[in-house]
């Protein structure tokens, strides 16, 4: 019983770590997918405006 | 690298893209920072997870502002000198709606600053100076919209008003789970929407 107790806590901890992890992998996804949209907005407009000539 | 000189307009259309994008990120990392700062957080998710994500786009944010401010100033398109970006309402070129996107890039340095040194000041100074990063949303959308060759474009202005609508929406959600007394909630409930509505309306 005693070591049941003992080690409800540390799976618990265990499943908290791996959530954590989970999303800081996440948020790496979501940083990389923002940058390349962002890369990719400003050389998209860049080149419409570029291919209108538009001053 | 002939097309990075003064006398090729690519900067002048560097200068408009990074705008224009800066428009969406500054306001993804505004929503970021207004969601972040609620403890509902839905159970999938977690709030040091928005706030790093807010953190990281804000760095972003940072790094394209200064090709923003780089290709203004270099390009020959328009007469913007480097003094122009830093004290507001000094440029020969649109001075009112350039000024405010140097007010909005004062606002927004004194930010980033602040967060650099943050374990160097205190909670309560750190956090003051924050809230001028919402403040300093409102000039800079201002300044894209009067300054903007490209707000007559249906897409562009389409653009403007999703993005502000975002943040109206962020802001109206953060009041109603804000916990605060019901009159405040509806009376900063009715501020929110409002604000927006009263500056377009103010517009020339």
């Amino acid at each position: 019983m005693g070591s049941r107790r003992r080690a409800e806590p540390a799976t618990a901890l265990a499943e908290d770590q791996m959530r954590r992890d989970r999303l800081v992998a996440a948020v790496d996804v979501l940083t990389v997918l923002c940058a390349m949209l962002l890369v990719a907005g400003v050389v998209a407009v860049t080149m419409v405006l570029a291919a209108n000539g538009d001053t | 690298m002939t097309w990075l000189t003064g006398d090729s307009p690519m900067l002048w259309y560097i200068n408009r893209s990074t705008g224009l994008v800066l428009l969406v990120l500054f306001t993804l990392v505004t929503v970021l920072g207004v969601v972040g700062t609620s403890r509902v957080v839905p159970t999938w998710w977690a709030r040091f997870a928005t706030v790093d994500l807010h953190r990281r786009t804000a760095l972003m944010a940072v790094v394209l502002l200064a090709v923003h401010v780089a290709s203004a100033v270099l390009d020959g398109y328009v007469d913007i000198r480097l003094l122009d970006t830093w004290v507001p309402f000094q440029s020969s070129y649109r001075p009112v709606w350039m000024g405010l996107g140097t007010v909005a890039l004062d606002l927004w340095l004194a930010v980033v600053v602040t967060s650099l040194l943050r374990r160097r000041m205190s909670l309560l100074g750190w956090k003051l100076v924050h809230l001028l990063a919402y403040l300093a949303w409102v000039p800079a959308v201002l300044h894209g919209f009067g300054t903007g060759t490209d707000v007559t474009q249906p897409l562009v202005v389409g653009l403007t008003f999703a993005c502000v609508g975002a943040v109206v929406v962020a802001a109206a959600w953060r009041v109603a789970v804000s916990g605060l007394a019901l009159p405040v909630r509806l009376l900063l409930g009715v501020a929110v929407v409002a604000a927006p509505v009263l500056v377009t309306g103010a517009m020339p």
